[in-house]
């Protein structure tokens, strides 16, 4: 499998990340060998096997719907870079 | 590396307050040193520590609980209220959690004195490399060497006398095997992830680092148990491990699965110690026969395409909003990537980097699916042995701690160091490294894996083996 820089650049953005190009080289490389690597596990008797994303059975259970204490305002917001009382403050959204 | 503190030693000695106090300079001193000389911590608990010290000292905390006045130290990515929690990140260089994680108020409310929060690889990714923003964890073994954590570092010191991480892919229990401690990743479920800043929530489980058996149960019977703000913890009360511990080992069978030693990276030191090891199990009655697992050997490569995925959309909210560090950007975009791009290493980049490239359209259906099908087989395969046989046992790392000059060559986004520890994180068996010391020279570890919720039986064995 031949995957492309543009593919690592790609995958960058959407983690919201620059990579230097010695880095983007460095994950083309590792990423190509462990894809081949996965590519040779891959047999016709996975074909049927069900996916397993949690190691127990997992099923959305909701407790009753209870009034509880919260987190103050002040202390949730307390680690913002930016903030006043109730809201985040942000560079501006569109760019100029 | 001549320290050996352990929690059966020091409750012994807690009725005279001369006695007490010498036992906590001493550990002050230690946990100096830890700091200093090893960079162990990254925040030391000063304020509260001393006020604790002094507690002690008085005799105050007597007999509230087996746990009271003994000396923690957390992993940096378990959150604390009176202690920052960086998780080794710049990016979370003062952050300071408005909560305690779960385990965290259950050792203060069994009156546990937590000494400081221990050097962490970055969110827990590196796995057991033990490098962070804030340096290197350094081995009391062999101070160029990696300690695989500062948590690791700190118990191998006596700086504490157990202390508590996270485990992934087999972090906690490689970084045991590299200080020559005992490590163990219970059944996922059986301890409370919440306050944990964990990558991959399918994968993570808090785990415990200790010198001694009898040490580990008792942490683990304290912090075991069911949490609501968790759903992962099933309704299965912790047993009385100590009385498990009396239990009988002989005829315990122990599964070795076919081409441990195979393994391409396995040092010939490792498999001498491990077969050394082997030998004793079979001297204390136990029963070793050899099993297949086919796809065992799979876990790694598995365990490091889910684990990228997770982490990928986990660490997706450290963005500069609400907390942690913030890049001065023109617009919102550019502030997302910029404080990310300054704020996270050059390895967790390129680490969730390669989770995005799974995640995307063209690479989900060909890589990522067919490794939860796999997954799945190392499941299937794990539950079929563990109804023929007790437990499964294999090195718990194929070689002693590396060198950090050598480190770039044994840690990548997926790592040699995971190919016997992951299998047990993909399937959520518990999996305990016992320590297997050498004459003089660095140690190793010897992993047991166990049914659900059978960590009993497997500290049994350890027990055992260390009288």
């Amino acid at each position: 499998m031949n995957l492309s820089s543009q593919e690592i650049k790609d995958a960058a953005w959407d983690a919201r990340l620059e990579l230097s190009s010695q880095e983007e080289d460095a994950l083309l490389q590792e990423a190509q060998q462990l894809f081949k690597k996965v590519k040779s596990f891959i047999d016709p008797t996975l074909e049927n096997v069900p996916l397993t994303f949690f190691p127990i059975p997992s099923t959305a259970v909701l407790r009753e719907d209870e009034v509880q204490p919260s987190l103050p305002v002040s202390k949730a917001m307390a680690n913002a870079p930016d903030a006043d009382d109730h809201c985040y403050h942000v560079p501006r959204i569109i760019e100029e | 590396m001549k320290n050996s503190n352990t929690l059966t030693g020091k409750k012994k000695k807690n009725s005279k307050e001369s006695v007490l106090t010498g036992i906590s300079q001493e550990m002050l001193s230690l946990v100096g040193t830890a700091k200093e000389e090893y960079n162990a911590f990254i925040t030391l608990n000063d304020h509260n520590l001393e006020k604790q010290v002094s507690d002690l000292s008085m005799g105050e905390k007597e007999e509230k609980n087996s746990l009271s006045g003994i000396p923690a130290v957390l992993g940096d990515n378990l959150c604390t209220e009176e202690m920052r929690t960086t998780c080794g990140s710049k990016i979370l260089e003062n952050y300071q959690s408005p909560f305690n994680a779960f385990v965290v108020d259950k050792l203060k409310d069994a009156g546990v004195m937590i000494v400081g929060k221990a050097n962490v690889d970055e969110f827990g990714v590196g796995d057991s490399r033990g490098v962070s923003y804030f340096g290197p964890s350094k081995n009391p073994w062999d101070i160029s060497r990696t300690a695989g954590s500062g948590t690791a570092s700190a118990v191998a010191l006596g700086a504490a006398v157990f202390g508590l991480g996270s485990d992934a892919r087999g972090g906690l229990r490689q970084s045991a095997a590299y200080s020559g401690l005992a490590g163990l990743k219970p059944s996922y479920g059986r301890i409370s992830r919440w306050g944990l800043i964990d990558y991959a929530p399918s994968l993570d489980q808090v785990g415990i680092l200790a010198k001694t058996a009898v040490d580990i149960a008792l942490v683990l019977e304290c912090t075991a148990g069911e949490d609501y703000r968790d759903l992962s913890t099933l309704n299965n009360p912790a047993p009385k491990y100590l009385d498990i511990l009396e239990g009988k080992v002989e005829e315990i069978t122990i599964g070795l699965p076919g081409g441990w030693n195979d393994v391409e990276t396995l040092e010939p030191e490792v498999k001498a110690l491990f077969e050394k090891e082997l030998a004793k199990l079979k001297e204390i009655g136990c029963i070793i026969v050899e099993v297949d697992l086919p796809h065992f050997f799979k876990a790694s490569a598995t365990a490091c395409i889910i684990g990228a995925v997770e982490a990928f959309s986990n660490l997706a909210n450290y963005d500069g909003v609400r907390f942690g560090f913030r890049s001065r950007s023109k617009h919102l975009q550019e502030m997302y990537i910029e404080s990310r791009t300054e704020g996270l290493s050059s390895f967790l980049k390129q680490f969730l980097t390669f989770g995005a490239l799974v995640s995307s359209e063209s690479h989900y259906n060909e890589i990522f699916l067919p490794a939860q099908k796999i997954r799945t087989k190392i499941k299937e395969e794990l539950e079929e042995i563990l109804k023929t046989v007790d437990m499964v046992v294999t090195p718990t790392v194929p070689f002693r701690a590396p060198l950090f000059l050598d480190l770039d060559s044994c840690y990548g986004l997926d790592s040699s160091a995971n190919i016997f520890t992951a299998a047990a994180n993909l399937a959520g068996n518990p999996a305990l490294s016992v320590p297997v010391k050498s004459d003089g020279d660095l140690p190793a570890g010897l992993q047991l894996i166990g049914k659900f919720f059978d960590e009993g039986k497997m500290l049994s064995i350890m027990n055992i083996l260390q009288k």
